[in-house]
């Protein structure tokens, strides 16, 4: 009965797939509609248009690139705890932000993105340098690098503010927190190329990104080149991170949990992994905004305050359950 | 498909070898199997012959060809690789882990020609029924058949299994000689390794031993398996027993000469 029902479920997965992805899509244009219009001066086309419009369309961007970077890592890593803010990732692209401000680039640039994914890039390099053993990456190792890298890098963000003018709006808690408030269109301009290049390079690595969950070595005697797949995997979730990160700064578990929820829905399989984790990660973002900004208006919460308060418990039922599945960490 | 080491080696950064310089030839068409103690090199060896570790003296070469050109696809067409490792990440099915067995041959047949030879490649196994169930809710024994499935599904004239008995019970590994004898008949290469030593009698044509991170003996099975080659390989007296069926006995005989050995 049980197998029964199993296979039922399994051989249902396309269909399942395709109607969560368009339910998911419903629910997105209400959601963005619903943001549209809530708050102060809903019916004022100029704040609709010039101030929540690019905001909404920045929480769309931004929840797409870091879900899908959230499937790259994990892939990638062959770790279902990695997340771009978990593992150093977003605090390397804060930091390469903000040292674009120190030699005088101006925020909401693309410029400012170009210097937030090398700062990505970098984090992310260490943090695989560190963790390789005999070629294989270690998920502890993975993590605790990405702690370290985030405290200095993050340090590093609040010494370059609080001895320079650098800042403006964009304070320390800005950047650990995150948040939409000085997102516009020049931002939404400034990150929308990386976003969508990262997501080319992803959809394309993700077949091979599947056999990869057999180990390296299993991969390569079907074919694959381990290397070059984990390096474009790893280089697409840096250009879905970075750009993102230099407008709205650093929101964490949106990357870790959207893609395991849709993961229990739809299956593993990357490509349609891919695909559904954006809108779903639009989705969560736009919602989470929209709390964050009405909750207590007029004072608006940190949208990273929001993500957190929802995604670290769930972030710690994972890592319960990931570890008793496991018997210990591997 | 003829492959040849020739003295070929790796020793690691730190200077230890876990393969002593080593020429082995082995024969198209047959069966080959790696024998010897836990630790002697034989994964070692098994990993150098298939492309999966480079050596650090000598080379490899398949079919006259240096192994370095043939590229990971190229490979792949020519031989699959049942290793030890059979955790997969997240929960893909059985039939999906197939699937990728056919990685190689992408864009050469159809999805149509897929399908019918991952289902084929299940029933082979006796897992058809796991088909649409993720795989890392199967048992040990299952998994590994599933695995296995997936290298026939790569349908390459070489296979290399390395201890593809470990966690198979006794109907498991029946099934596993069927499949093996079968991929011999078609004229496959085989490579294994094995420590049941009664069934590489059975199975293979011929034996490599490797012992003490060399290659110590090599031949045909009756030239090969024979007690003074295994009692100075294992470092204990064994004695082999030919009987009338043409199946062989093997009974450890001594104490062990090497006593830091046992707890491995």
């Amino acid at each position: 009965m049980n197998q029964q029902s199993r296979v039922s479920r399994a051989i249902d997965r396309p269909a399942r797939t395709a109607l969560f992805a368009a339910g998911l899509v419903v629910i997105l244009i209400l959601a963005i509609t619903l943001s549209l219009f809530t708050g102060a001066a809903a019916n004022e086309s100029v704040i609709l248009w010039n101030i929540r419009a690019p905001r909404i369309l920045a929480a769309v961007i931004v929840g797409a690139g870091l879900s899908v970077a959230g499937v790259l890592l994990q892939g990638a890593l062959r770790n279902p705890l990695a997340d771009p803010a978990l593992v150093g990732v977003s605090a390397g692209a804060a930091l390469g932000a903000v040292i674009g401000a120190a030699v005088g680039i101006g925020y909401n640039s693309a410029l400012a993105s170009v210097f937030a994914i090398i700062g990505a890039i970098v984090a992310m390099a260490v943090v695989v340098w560190i963790a390789r053993t005999q070629g294989r990456i270690e998920v502890v190792t993975v993590l605790l690098g990405g702690i370290a890298i985030t405290a200095f890098a993050s340090a590093l963000v609040a010494i370059l503010i609080s001895t320079s003018d650098i800042a403006g709006a964009r304070s320390v808690s800005f950047w650990t927190t995150g948040s939409f408030a000085l997102a516009n269109w020049s931002g939404v301009i400034a990150m929308a190329p990386a976003v969508v290049v990262g997501l080319g390079i992803a959809l394309w690595v993700a077949p091979s990104l599947n056999v990869l969950s057999l180990g390296d070595n299993a991969a390569y005697a079907s074919g694959i080149e381990v290397r070059k797949t984990r390096v474009w995997a790893l280089l697409a979730a840096v250009l879905l991170t970075g750009a993102g990160v230099a407008v709205v700064g650093i929101i964490a578990f949106v990357g870790l949990l959207v893609p395991h929820a849709v993961r229990l829905i739809i299956g593993p399989a990357h490509r349609q992994l891919m695909l559904v984790s954006a809108i779903a990660g639009a989705l969560v973002l736009v919602l989470a905004d929209t709390v964050a900004r009405i909750a207590i208006s007029p004072v608006e919460l940190p949208v990273g305050a929001v993500t957190a308060i929802v995604g670290a418990p769930l972030f710690l039922l994972l890592v319960a359950r990931t570890r008793s599945r496991q018997g210990g960490w591997a | 498909m003829s492959i040849s080491l020739f003295e070929c080696g790796v020793t690691t950064k730190r200077g230890i070898a876990r393969l002593q310089p080593t020429s082995v030839d082995f024969v198209p068409g047959a069966v080959t199997a790696v024998i010897g103690p836990n630790g002697a090199g034989k994964s070692t060896l098994l990993a150098l012959a298939s492309g999966l570790l480079a050596p650090t003296h000598g080379s490899i070469t398949w079919e006259k060809q240096g192994i370095g050109e043939l590229g990971a696809i190229g490979l792949a067409r020519l031989r699959a690789v049942l290793n030890q490792d059979h955790a997969v990440t997240f929960g893909f099915t059985a039939a999906e882990v197939v699937s990728w067995g056919r990685n190689p041959w992408q864009g050469v047949s159809t999805p149509g020609q897929d399908q019918a030879i991952i289902t084929s490649a299940l029933r082979t196994v006796g897992m058809e029924s796991a088909h649409n169930r993720p795989i890392n809710e199967l048992s040990g024994g299952e998994r590994k058949r599933v695995h296995l499935a997936r290298i026939i599904a790569q349908e390459t004239p070489v296979v290399f299994l390395d201890e593809p008995d470990s966690d198979l019970d006794l109907v498991g590994v029946e099934a596993l000689d069927a499949v093996i004898d079968h991929m011999n008949q078609n004229g496959k290469t085989i490579l294994i390794t094995s420590h049941d030593l009664s069934r590489v009698a059975k199975i293979a044509d011929h034996v490599v031993v490797v012992a003490r991170q060399q290659v110590v003996a090599q031949g045909v099975v009756a030239d090969v398996l024979t007690g003074s080659v295994l009692s100075e390989a294992y470092g204990t007296d064994i004695a082999v027993h030919w009987n009338d069926r043409g199946t062989c006995e093997i009974t450890v005989t001594g104490k062990s000469v090497h006593p830091e050995r046992q707890g491995d």
